[in-house]
Parts: structure tokens; C-alpha cells; sequence
């Protein structure tokens, strides 16, 4: 048996040993997630008549001079040698909540895309775009981003149904982010209605780095996103801005946040529209650890229910053991705003388009806080996939991306 | 502008919000291309005429009609209002956040110009228009590319109205207290952009508390709101005789 596969059955017997994630656990109280079954599959990952994944990665081309500054190594993690270039300085699965996942993804994994960039000679930020053509019907993707200290990067990663047929996906990627590096992750993840997903992001930022996450998500069967950012270094400060979509599927958004350094900044921005029968769950969860000087921590949740009568559960929560920090936190839960509506209106813009407008402008705002500035918005086109998915949720049936 | 065909029409407006009859019985007619100042005291009713011919839904017309150019106003939803020439400007203009101010506004002038059979404009023909009323009213150009008054001053935030009013070029625009918040030169600005669409055939019920403004407007006729009506009505002197009085004053002589 070669080392691959030795790895993944003791992922997969580790699961089973120590069994799924339970009902009541805190961070899944209000979606649980499907059991282990359906995330492994019921099939061998490494049948001896395999064959390469259909699907996978894909990275966009760069031009000559980004293209110097950036390694992108796609790796086969049924061979030995490559699994573990794929798996090498990335954390083990550990025994939190959430680890089944982790375990369940080490048994499955069979493909990874590793990229690593350098700074840019005249410091300028480099441009990634890289999409997930589902390979499997359930597959365990990795994606890793290692930032070398100084290099600055927006990297536009995209997951969309696309007329596929219905898959399960349980994706982890890791940013490293070196000290002073700066990442712009902008995530869209629209999946099928019928599809099943669970996306962990895992941060981990040295000193002085800098990442900021806009992520527009759209409900299905069973949708996960759960971000968790490590600011265990000076001044490191990491921003989040999730705008969900969902109409009769659901969505459950996690985003922990760990300072364990003076002079970190964390915020958690989220905005869920949600009709029909929609269930969304949004979770901001930050601790701010002894000794965490100067700590600023913002979180901001706000829920729109559309049409239907969704559930839409907003949790922020914040856990701080020092005391000199600046935290603050809300939750909103209400309709548009009525005076923007009737202002639009007696404009001359029709009910449906001012509403599109002014939740369009909600999403936008979410983003740009995370972002610093609504640019990145523009040039990466995520503004108007933005728009695009929010006119479609407001749209008169308010339905998830249906398979072709 | 001579003619004296009424433009707006109002007769016996009723109105509630919530529970409480604000205004009992409005009546009053505006020609087109004049200007007409509605005065009252605080709590009288005025902005509740604005917001109920604008057709706001937390105002109730319970009685009454209303027509704009020969149209029944109360028979159209708001959007249907605006295209059909009646603009607001309002005492506290709301933020649009993640909504920039040119595409704001671009929308809204195309919405009303399909509705008048005008083709729409494009971005570039747009930014050239908002830049040059923009630059007239006094308003920094950056602001055109920020979220509709996020983080405007009240002034600049009257001076947006302003803008919208100068691109929208309504048939009917009521001004409630647009003066408020805006320094002197708004104040210039404002009247010399209420002369030129007077000019062009705009009818104005313009809300205000201050003569001078009053004064410079050269207004048409003036109303005085008192307990849910018209309570009187003349021309500019009336509007001296309540700065000069007081709205109690002004009641009692009427009422003796």
C-alpha cells in the first residue's frame, strides 16, 4: 500500500472512530450539516483503475511579468511524493467541531492546486483567477495560497453550477500569508439547488499581513462556508464581507476569528437576503485572547428577508479575555429600508428595480468594507456577478442556479 | 410663463397617518410654470401634503382628489407619480448606501424619460450633464461617484435634491424646506435654478419658514396651513405678515 492511500484510509478510520459531528454542536445548532457518508462516498477514492479527475482547477493565464512571480503546481495527491508537496506546512486536522470535515476531506482528497507568490518587483498587486469545475461527483479539492512576505495579491476564485450535474464538495483552502502580505480573496461560490458543499477557508497571517475576504453565496441543499482566520502575529488584520442569496435552500456562514496579538484588527461583515423557505445562518465568532493589546474587533450582521417566510439567524458573538480592546457587534433583521425605497420611487425607478438597486448597494457596501475600496469590486467584475445574483434572487421565483 | 391652465389640482384633501387625520380638507391649484409658498406652523401639515400627493404609503388619503395636468394623481403608484412630472424634494433625504450617485440618478432620468418617449442616456452624455449641474449648484464633482448621501453634510445633501431636480425636470416640484441646511450660496444657487425651470414651464409649492427666500423666489401666490386646511391665501404679503406676526397672530386676525 503506498503512502497516499495509507494516509487516506487512516483519515477515513479515524472518522469512524471518532464519529461524525453531533447534533448539538454549537456551531452547526441551527443547519446541521449531512453525515460522513455522504461526504466520503460510498467508493474507494484510490480504485486501482483510477482515472485523473474530470473537472478541477483551473487558473486563468497571467501575463509574463505576474507570471514570473507566481508558482502554480497542480498535484496529483493519489502519489506519494506529490500528496505531500500538496499537504507540506498545512495544519493538521485537530479535534475541533468542525474537524470531521477535516478528516473526511484528507480521506477523499485526490487533486490540489498549490500556488505561491513572490512580491512583484515594482510591489504592485498580482492578479489570480482561478475556478473549481466540479470533478467528481463528490470530491475533496484543496487549494493552497502561500504569500511570500511583502508579495500582494488578489486572487478571484469562483465555484459556479454551470449546468453540471448535482455534486457534493468539500473543499479546504489555506492562505499563508507571509509578513506585510496582502491578499484580496473574492469568492463567489453559486451552487445548484441540488448540490451539497462545505468551503473551510483557513487563514493564517503574520505580522503585519493583511487579507480580505468578499464572498457572494448563493443556497442549496446543504451550502457551508466557514472562514476561520489565525491573527496570532502583531498587527496582522483580516476583514471578511459575506453577501448571501438564498431562496428555498439554504445557506450556513461561519466565520471565527482568533487575535492572539497586540495590535490586530478583525471585521466580520455580513449580508443575508434570503426568501421562500430559505434557511440562513450567519455566525460571527471572535475571541480575543490574554495579552492581545490594541485589539479592534467589528462585527456587523444584518438579514433581509425577500419574499416567503425565510429563517434567517444572526449570531454574532464575541469572546474577550483582556481588556484592552475595541469591540463592537450588532445584528439588524428587517426589510429594505423604507425610506431609501419610497426616495427611489419618487424618483421615477419602478418598485422592483429600486429595490434591486438598494440591495445591490447593501451587498456592495459589505464588500467594501471588507475590501477598503469598491476598485477591486469593479475590476474583477464581482460587482457586476453582484448584481447579476442579487436582480436573479429578487427575480420572481427567487430561484437557486437550477442543473441542466 | 403666462398661461394659467392649473397644473396641479387639489380638492378637499383628506389625509391620515397612522390613526390621526393630519390634513381635513386641502384645497388649492397651482397654473403652470407658477410658484406657490405653503406656510404653516410646526406639525401643520405641510410636508404631509408633499409626502401624500407623492403618494407615500404611510399616508392615507381618505377624502378628496388630487390631479396633476388633468391626470388623477391618487389613481398612480409613486414611481407612475414622479414620471408624471411630480417631484419631492425632501427634509431629510435619506442615504442609499453601495448606491453611487451617478447611477442613482441616471436611472432615475432615463425611468422618467422612457416614460416620456426620450431615449435614454448613456453614462457618457449623463456625467457630462451631472458634471455641468453639478458645478452650477455648487456640488464637488466627487460626490456623483459617492453612495447617494453617505456622509454628505445636510447641505450638500439639499444640493443633491437640487441636482436631481435641475436633471429630472419635473412638471410639479415641491421643495420641502430646501433651504434648510444650505448656506448662502446654495441659496443662490437654488433660486437661480428654481427662475430657469420656472422659466421653462415648472409649477413650484415650495415649503418654507424664510422670507428672504420667500422674497427671492417671487412667488405666485401664498398659502398658510392651519389646522388641516388652506386657511388663507394671497401674495407675498402674507408672507410678511407672518414673519412680521406669527403664525398665532396671523390666526387670531383671521379668525376675528
Amino acid at each position: 500500500m503506498n503512502d497516499a492511500r495509507a494516509d487516506a484510509l487512516a483519515a477515513r478510520s479515524h472518522l469512524a472512530a471518532h464519529g461524525w459531528i453531533p447534533r448539538s454542536a454549537e456551531a452547526f445548532r441551527h443547519l446541521p450539516p449531512p453525515d460522513a457518508a455522504l461526504w466520503l462516498g460510498d467508493r474507494d477514492p484510490f480504485p486501482p483503475d483510477a482515472t485523473p479527475a474530470r473537472g478541477g482547477w483551473e487558473l486563468d493565464s497571467l501575463p509574463a511579468a505576474a507570471a514570473a512571480t507566481v508558482d502554480a503546481r497542480w498535484l496529483d495527491a493519489t502519489d506519494p511524493a506529490q500528496r505531500r508537496e500538496l499537504l507540506a506546512g498545512l495544519p493538521l486536522a485537530g479535534d475541533d467541531a468542525v474537524a470531521p470535515f477535516a478528516w473526511a476531506h484528507r480521506a477523499l482528497l485526490r487533486e490540489g492546486l498549490r500556488l505561491r507568490v513572490r512580491p512583484a518587483p515594482r510591489g504592485e498587486e498580482i492578479y489570480l483567477s482561478v475556478r473549481r469545475r466540479p470533478g467528481d461527483i463528490v470530491e475533496a479539492p484543496l487549494l493552497v495560497l502561500e504569500l511570500e512576505p511583502g508579495a500582494r495579491c488578489v486572487l478571484l476564485e469562483t465555484h459556479e453550477a454551470d449546468g453540471a450535474d448535482p455534486h457534493v464538495q468539500n473543499l479546504q483552502v489555506h492562505v499563508m500569508a507571509g509578513g506585510r502580505a496582502s491578499l484580496r480573496h473574492l469568492r463567489v461560490a453559486l451552487p445548484g439547488v441540488q448540490d451539497q458543499l462545505a468551503h473551510h477557508v483557513h487563514v493564517r497571517l503574520q505580522e503585519g499581513a493583511i487579507y480580505e475576504q468578499a464572498l457572494l453565496a448563493g443556497g442549496s441543499g446543504y451550502h457551508l462556508q466557514r472562514t476561520v482566520l489565525d491573527l496570532d502575529h502583531p498587527q496582522a488584520l483580516a476583514r471578511t464581507g459575506g453577501v448571501l442569496l438564498a431562496a428555498d435552500a439554504c445557506i450556513d456562514y461561519q466565520v471565527r476569528v482568533h487575535h492572539g496579538a497586540r495590535d490586530t484588527t478583525s471585521g466580520i461583515d455580513v449580508l443575508a437576503l434570503g426568501s421562500g423557505s430559505a434557511k440562513l445562518v450567519a455566525n460571527a465568532h471572535t475571541t480575543i485572547a490574554p495579552g492581545s493589546d490594541d485589539a479592534n474587533v467589528r462585527q456587523r450582521l444584518a438579514g433581509v428577508p425577500t419574499g416567503g417566510q425565510p429563517r434567517l439567524v444572526l449570531r454574532p458573538h464575541l469572546e474577550i479575555h483582556h481588556d484592552q480592546v475595541q469591540a463592537a457587534h450588532g445584528a439588524t433583521w428587517g426589510a429594505l429600508p423604507e425610506d431609501a425605497l419610497f426616495h427611489a420611487r419618487q424618483r421615477g425607478i419602478a418598485e422592483a428595480d429600486a429595490k434591486a438597486m438598494i440591495a445591490m448597494g447593501m451587498g456592495a457596501a459589505v464588500f467594501a468594507r471588507a475590501l477598503g475600496d469598491a476598485e477591486a469590486l469593479e475590476s474583477s467584475g464581482l460587482a457586476a456577478r453582484l448584481a447579476e445574483a442579487i436582480a436573479a434572487h429578487l427575480a420572481g421565483g427567487n430561484k437557486e442556479h437550477a442543473h441542466g | 410663463m403666462t398661461t394659467t391652465e392649473n397644473l396641479l389640482s387639489v380638492k378637499n384633501l383628506a389625509v391620515e397617518v397612522g390613526e390621526r387625520e393630519v390634513l381635513a380638507s386641502v384645497s388649492l391649484e397651482i397654473p403652470r410654470g407658477r410658484l406657490a409658498v405653503l406656510m404653516g406652523a410646526n406639525g401643520s401639515g405641510k410636508s404631509t401634503l408633499g409626502l401624500a400627493l407623492a403618494g407615500h404609503p404611510r399616508y392615507r388619503v381618505t377624502r378628496g382628489k388630487a390631479q396633476l395636468g388633468g391626470r388623477d394623481l391618487l389613481a398612480l403608484n409613486v414611481e407612475e407619480r414622479a414620471r408624471a412630472g411630480l417631484f419631492l424634494s425632501f427634509q431629510a433625504p435619506p442615504d442609499i448606501a453601495g448606491v453611487k450617485n451617478n447611477l442613482f440618478i441616471r436611472t432615475a432620468v432615463n425611468a422618467v424619460r422612457e416614460a416620456r418617449g426620450e431615449t435614454p442616456l448613456d453614462a457618457f452624455d449623463f456625467l457630462g450633464e451631472a458634471r455641468g449641474a453639478a458645478g452650477r449648484l455648487g456640488l464637488p464633482e466627487a460626490m456623483l461617484n459617492r453612495p447617494v448621501n453617505d456622509g454628505f453634510s445636510g447641505g450638500e445633501r439639499k444640493r443633491n435634491e437640487l441636482l436631481q431636480l435641475a436633471l429630472l425636470q419635473p412638471r410639479l416640484a415641491i421643495l420641502d424646506e430646501i433651504d434648510s441646511g444650505m448656506d448662502v450660496d446654495g441659496l443662490r444657487a437654488l433660486v437661480e435654478l428654481v427662475a430657469q425651470l420656472r422659466s421653462q414651464g415648472t409649477s413650484f409649492l415650495v415649503v418654507s419658514h424664510y422670507l428672504q427666500l420667500i422674497e427671492s423666489l417671487e412667488p405666485d401666490t401664498v398659502m398658510r396651513l392651519d389646522q388641516g386646511c388652506i386657511a388663507e391665501q394671497g401674495d407675498l404679503s402674507l408672507a410678511r405678515e407672518i414673519a412680521r406676526t406669527g403664525f398665532a397672530r396671523v390666526a387670531e386676525t383671521v379668525e376675528a
